[in-house]
């Protein structure tokens, strides 16, 4: 088994595809190298998913105000921020679930968290499009 | 304002699935008013399922919930099957049975250890607590991921899977598929018997109170899929009599019905069925219980966080008995003739009872439909806790400590308020 991941996260509906769309079309290129991963909406159990690489690349949808499509990269989780107060198992983000990881020291040696910026409201899915095409070549280039 | 009266209000009670509040009147040092309002708006889900097929109404009911599907189109698939007359193979029997281990295994380790935990340890969330304790949160982790696992195994995901079927299910598993998770239950089921061991030896109030618990109960099995609806005090009754002894009714401070049996409070849940069914768990279980010197039936609430425990170590060896006996099928459904007529369907949901009544019409579609989960059932029930819990706590305490311990004593129901519509906000008032 490769000892690098690239893992997307995230609902394959609404506005939360994109992490599903970019793992479909790194599943059609022949990237032995790496091992390819999707995982609907894993809560803290993500943890246990990255236990056996020593490097991951995590996809998810980000929602920060910047434009639609913008590609984020992290490679620090310092980044985030968590909410204080944990109300719900359904809050237990991409962010909480990593924070708990460094906690347990469960965390991969190296853990680049890949973002594509998408809207709450209205997406243009054109652009999502492009922007994931544009992931999928920039993790290429960064893995191989 | 008097020490002794005063409006306390928790606008937003924390780690509990979905959103609510407790409004809290304290006058000349009693409780006047105390008031769970859950607010969320309603999802009008049995509205959405009329004039649907009975396969849409499966894989619509698993998107009620995110911490238990298998529940929602379990209690369906039953009411359904019932409309059509269709028996049940022991082959889907099984399958179903496991298929609902893997649901209890998720959402109690999920429960326990991310949102319980803390309260009885004095965190304030999981990740304060993983700094002290990692061992008991990677065993909650663990857990948590077999039932995932089961669930995915049955029901092709374990995020609204949709796996399951009127008849059964669509594809069997493949024994390579059975034989991996097998494998991975046997070398972790060490793992559930310490945890109930730990759970008991949780610090926790010697609190009891006078409740009814109501559930299901089946001549040979611990309940899961089947049974009559009966309770500690005498009631027994077909799940087609459900509305004759349990009235839903509105209070206008929530979005949620209430329930009662016969004009009172009852209780649902993990501790119900254990109060009610202890005597069906196999004798490795049995043997973990007098180990931890853990007696059933309990009448202290708190001794629901060793319940879902118990049940998560029994839904393991169950689940084991299952796999090992597995057997590949060809026919893993039966098929169904759609025909007009009324059903129930009704099964223990990881927190409950979880009650479902269909009407389908000539066309074999849903002409009405109604589901009664298990929060909702337990909402009057946690408010009469919260009065006796909070009277015996003290009401001099600071809002702070009253906010505390009135969030321990909801989350402690394990509520699911996005299933009963969703958590909370303590507004107190004292005068």
């Amino acid at each position: 088994m490769s000892k690098i991941a690239v893992i997307g996260v995230g609902s394959p509906f609404a506005d939360d595809h994109i992490a599903y769309d970019v793992i479909q079309l790194l599943q059609k290129k022949s990237l032995p190298s790496m091992s390819i991963h999707y995982y609907d909406r894993p809560g803290w159990y993500l943890l246990e998913y990255m236990h056996d690489f020593e490097t991951v690349h995590l996809i998810d949808a980000i929602v920060s105000g910047k434009p639609i499509g913008t590609l984020h990269r992290y490679d620090d989780i310092d980044y985030f921020q968590i909410q204080k107060i944990l109300l719900s198992s359904h809050n237990f983000g991409l962010a909480e679930t990593l924070l708990l990881g460094q906690t347990l020291n469960q965390l991969p040696k190296t853990l680049v968290i890949h973002g594509i910026e998408i809207s709450v409201d209205h997406n243009d899915e054109e652009m999502l499009k492009k922007a994931c095409v544009a992931l999928v070549e920039r993790i290429k280039q960064e893995i191989l | 304002m008097s020490e002794l009266q005063k409006d306390l209000t928790i606008p937003i009670i924390a780690r509990v699935e979905g959103e609510g509040a407790l409004h809290l009147k304290i006058h000349e040092g009693k409780i006047s008013q105390l008031e769970l309002s859950i607010y969320e708006p309603p999802r009008l889900f049995e509205k959405f399922l009329e004039g649907r097929a009975p396969n849409e109404v499966i894989d619509a009911v698993a998107r009620i919930c995110g911490i238990c599907p298998v529940a929602y189109q379990m209690s369906a698939v039953q009411a359904i099957e019932h409309i059509f007359e269709m028996p049940v193979t022991p082959w889907v029997h099984d399958m179903r049975r496991l298929f609902y281990c893997g649901e209890w295994m998720e959402s109690h380790g999920l429960h326990i250890h991310m949102l319980a935990a803390p309260d009885f340890l004095r965190y304030p969330s999981v990740l304060a607590m993983a700094k002290d304790h990692p061992d008991i949160v990677k065993r909650g982790m663990h857990l948590h991921g077999l039932g995932l696992m089961l669930m995915a195994l049955l029901g092709k995901r374990s995020v609204h899977p949709v796996g399951a079927c009127v008849g059964g299910f669509y594809a069997a598993p493949k024994i390579s598929a059975v034989q991996e998770v097998l494998a991975q239950f046997k070398k972790s089921l060490p793992l559930a018997q310490e945890l109930v061991l730990w759970s008991a030896s949780l610090p926790m109030a010697k609190v009891t109170q006078e409740f009814t618990s109501v559930c299901l109960r089946h001549p040979e099995e611990y309940p899961m899929n089947e049974g009559r609806i009966v309770s500690d005090r005498g009631l027994d009754i077909d799940i087609s009599e459900f509305d004759h002894y349990l009235k839903e009714s509105q209070v206008p401070y929530s979005t949620a019905l209430q329930c009662h049996l016969q004009g009172k409070s009852y209780l649902v849940g993990p501790l119900a069925r254990l109060n009610v069914n202890h005597h069906l768990l196999p004798p490795a279980v049995q043997d973990i219980l007098k180990q931890g010197n853990i007696t059933f039936p309990s009448q202290n609430m708190f001794h629901s966080v060793i319940a879902r425990s118990v049940e998560i170590y029994y839904a393991m060896i169950e689940a084991i008995r299952i796999m090992e006996n597995y057997v590949y099928t060809t026919t893993p459904h039966t098929p169904m003739t759609p025909r007009a007529g009324v059903g129930f369907g009704c099964t223990e949901a990881p927190r409950g009872l979880l009650w479902h009544r269909y009407e389908f019409n000539d066309d074999g579609l849903v002409a009405s439909s109604r589901i009664v989960p298990p929060t909702s059932q337990n909402q009057a029930r946690i408010e009469e806790d919260l009065w006796h819990a909070l009277m015996t706590y003290g009401l001099d305490n600071s809002d702070d400590d009253l906010r505390f311990h009135s969030e321990m004593v909801i989350r402690n129901y394990d509520p699911c308020i996005s299933c009963s519509t969703h958590f909370l906000q303590l507004k107190v008032d004292r005068t």
